[in-house]
């Protein structure tokens, strides 16, 4: 049966709007004090304002390309595609939590708020992160752009109110991916459909960035200024407001791009709110269902399930370990929020073996598998801090109660499982992916094993820093916490050397010895991390 | 007033609430209970329009909550209980956002906020500064029947409204929601604690795997099953037998 909302409550309550926004903005900036209030060990979180921090340096480095004397349009072009690429896969990752929060229903649901309103406030809430990210992003770039051929000096007006529209644009089409989503589709397969859409609009928005350096690679004087391949592309749309805002020339393939890229995000915004929103109503009572999940099909004969289950054991000696290894396991796969986070990320880590489909006629360069085990050396670290946090950290008292002294095997429990379920396949994919890449990518695998090696022992480093508990804190927007981009950024840079320094055996042909080395020096340090682990003491604030 | 007929709700294969009938008066204080899982949240979530019924019609004070949600819930107060509120709001803010909801206007609201304030002892400072997360659990609960009953609702629904407050403060609450029926609300009381449900409802509704079990007052129950207490009688129509012999030889079984 389906909810029909009254046509004369079918128009915006603009108090409730209000109010709500108000709301909205308030648990946002005061997200990180609710949780050190709330559950007493938060630690400090400054998650937001050092992501924002990392992306303005990110915009810095981009700002460089304004070197190369390009014109307003490429130059516009190329920040546009990077705020797409890294503004959507904020938008996606943060989506779940924002929009379909399970937290919010019994304190709104109740109340009369016509689903249009309540997803008008969560879509500006979205446009608010979004254009908080693209505004960082785009600080240095913003005034760099000054300096790029043909521009006039009110470029960074336009550029500002470009990006916005961009900004509208990503968050417009994750609200109506959803909304689309919820229409079609009930309660038991929305959960898992809805993970798979973010791994696949992550795809698309990285992807897409992908596309940009290949087609620049077309072109001899670095100008995409005028390429019909520029039609399809969202963010040449919006760098066209950048070219017809303030370059010296302006032509109607500006007006012509500009123009597209209104008329879509109109579209896709009376799709969201003028359409998809009764929907959106009805997604939210869905998910305030609460149905038995029917058991699970047996896939596996019982000899076979002995055999794995003995390997398990062993694997998993200690009972809190395994138990802590399958909580972890069961919030992977069950568990709505902690999918929505966990899934859309995955597709960065075998996006360097699929660029490499991309360019299939070469041999095999080096660059992709040394990228490909960089990245997924922080695959466990980031399916980790995921796993830190759930709405129901109030759960997780059940850690402060039991008699631990340590958090050590809980976390080494979580650590086995991030590797089995989520590194493994993820090696799988990228190794398979890789050898069929073209001629020598076998050769190439073998660049990889060094890093492969390495990355166990390089899981052990947030267990070092902090007292690692599971889903023990509250999810926030943004919500780093400084440690933690620490060791992510301690574990880029030790797979960094790492990857250098593979590249270095692999050239001068000492590989082999260099790997032997690898194991008995990456033996020691896991031994080293491990009783560094053990020796904390739970300490329970 | 409350008017239920043949009321069905599915989840997949499991009938959570099976073609329940049932008219509540206005003014009429009734207790629901039920043992865990027997339907009594769904019923409550459906009546309050957070739930689609599979089958059936539920109407509040003449609204249908299917084709009216928004009528409907104009005019009812829920008190989940889970008690839930948005926790890095201070008390004040919420009260004050669920005002706005309601189009209470903002000098209405504080005064309406204020005397509430007044009636749970809760002083306007800690409302106004601390946020929520900081509240003990029942300045929490206050806070969330406040937020129930701000914009003077004519059909209430508690569920489980005492968790979490002390005696002093339950003891107002349980006077408080007898004097709302008394003004002629329609009160639908949740609660596991039956001596509570006893003494405060004017009648009782037992809800068993989704269905009606007994409806009736307290003498009716009483006469019906030939025992005196509502926890006998409770236990009679939806509990397992031989309750306390079980309990006493799974503790000895535990101590060993």
């Amino acid at each position: 049966m389906s909810a029909s909302f009254p046509h004369q409550a079918a128009r915006l309550d603009w108090v409730q709007l209000r109010a709500l926004l108000r709301c909205y903005w308030r648990l946002a900036t005061r997200g990180k004090l609710t949780a050190a209030m709330g559950r007493g060990r938060a630690g400090k979180q400054r998650g937001l304002t050092f992501v924002a921090a990392m992306y303005v340096l990110t915009g810095l480095t981009a700002s460089a390309q304004v070197m190369a004397h390009i014109d307003v349009f490429t130059f516009a072009l190329v920040l546009h595609s990077m705020t797409f690429f890294i503004v959507g896969m904020a938008a996606t990752s943060e989506s779940g939590d924002i929009l379909f929060s399970p937290s919010e229903s019994d304190a709104l649901l109740h109340r009369p708020i016509h689903p249009r309103t309540l997803l008008l406030a969560k879509w500006v809430n979205l446009i608010g992160l979004s254009a908080f990210l693209a505004g960082a992003l785009n600080l240095f770039p913003t005034f760099f752009g000054l300096a790029a051929r043909g521009a006039r000096w009110w470029f960074p007006l336009a550029h500002v109110a470009s990006i916005f529209l961009l900004s509208v644009f990503c968050s417009v089409a994750v609200v109506c991916t959803y909304g689309l989503i919820v229409r079609f589709f009930d309660r038991e397969k929305f959960d898992n459909f809805a993970a798979w859409t973010q791994v696949a609009m992550s795809f698309l928005f990285i992807g897409g960035y992908q596309f940009l350096p290949r087609l620049m690679g077309r072109f001899d004087r670095l100008s995409l200024d005028g390429s019909p391949y520029m039609f399809p592309w969202p963010p040449a749309w919006f760098a066209a407001f950048d070219a017809i805002g303030c370059a010296e020339t302006t032509r109607y393939f500006h007006w012509a791009l500009a123009a597209m890229g209104l008329a879509v995000t109109g579209a896709l915004t009376y799709s969201a709110v003028g359409k998809l929103a009764p929907s959106y109503g009805e997604a939210l009572a869905k998910l305030g269902e609460t149905r038995p999940r029917p058991p699970a099909p047996k896939r596996t004969t019982e000899r076979t399930r002995r055999q794995r289950n003995r390997v398990m054991s062993w694997w998993l000696r200690d009972p809190i370990e395994r138990a802590s290894f399958r909580l972890a396991t069961a919030y992977m796969r069950h568990d709505r929020e902690t999918k929505l986070r966990l899934y859309p990320s995955l597709s960065s880590f075998v996006i360097f073996p699929i660029m490499g489909l991309l360019d299939r006629h070469t041999e095999v360069s080096a660059f992709i598998p040394l990228m490909t085990v960089w990245t997924l050396g922080t695959l466990p670290v980031m399916a980790m801090e995921t796993l830190r946090s759930s709405s129901q950290a109030a759960a997780a008292d059940i850690f402060a109660t039991a008699p631990l002294e340590s958090a050590a095997s809980i976390f080494f429990g979580v650590r086995k499982a991030t590797i089995f379920f989520l590194l493994l396949p993820a090696l799988c994919v990228a190794a398979a992916l890789i050898m069929f890449l073209g001629s020598g990518g076998e050769r190439a695998l073998v660049l990889a094993l060094p890093g492969v090696v390495a990355i166990p022992s390089v899981s052990l480093l947030p267990g070092c820093l902090d007292d690692y508990l599971p889903l023990s804190r509250l999810p926030r927007i943004g919500g780093q916490s400084s440690k933690n981009v620490v060791v992510m950024f301690g574990t880029m840079i030790s797979m960094g050397v790492l990857a250098a320094l593979s590249y270095l055996a692999w050239k001068m042909e000492f590989m082999w010895a260099m790997l032997a080395v690898e194991i008995v020096l990456v033996a020691l340090v896991n031994w080293l991390l491990i009783r560094r682990v053990r020796a904390r003491r739970l300490l329970w604030e | 007033m409350i008017s239920i007929r043949q009321l069905t709700k599915r989840f997949g294969s499991q009938e959570a609430v099976r073609a329940i009938d049932l008219e509540i008066p206005a003014g009429q204080l009734v207790g629901l209970l039920g043992p865990n899982g027997a339907g009594k949240s769904t019923t409550i979530k459906i009546l309050t329009g957070m739930l689609l019924p599979t089958t059936g019609t539920a109407h509040v004070n003449g609204f249908d909550v299917v084709s009216q949600p928004l009528e409907v819930k104009k005019i009812v107060g829920y008190v989940p209980e889970s008690g839930a509120v948005f926790e890095a709001l201070t008390g004040w803010e919420y009260l004050e956002l669920v005002a706005a909801l309601y189009h209470i206007p903002d000098e209405e609201a504080q005064a309406r906020i204020g005397r509430f304030g007044q009636f749970f002892e809760l002083d306007e400072e800690t409302l106004r500064d601390k946020h929520l997360a900081a509240y003990s659990k029942g300045m929490r609960q206050k806070v969330v029947i406040t937020s129930a009953l701000l914009h003077n609702p004519q059909v209430i629904f508690f569920d489980e409204p005492l968790n979490g407050l002390d005696a002093n403060a339950a003891l107002s609450v349980k006077t408080l929601i007898t004097s709302l029926a008394r003004e002629g609300k329609t009160v639908v009381f949740c609660s596991h604690i039956l001596d509570v449900v006893e003494r405060i409802c004017q009648r009782i509704v037992i809800l068993h795997e989704g269905r009606i079990l007994a409806d009736g007052t307290l003498t009716e129950l009483q006469q019906r099953c030939g025992e005196q207490s509502l926890e006998h009688i409770f236990n009679q129509l939806t509990g397992t037998r031989n309750l306390l012999a079980r309990a006493e030889e799974f503790a000895r079984a535990l101590t060993q």
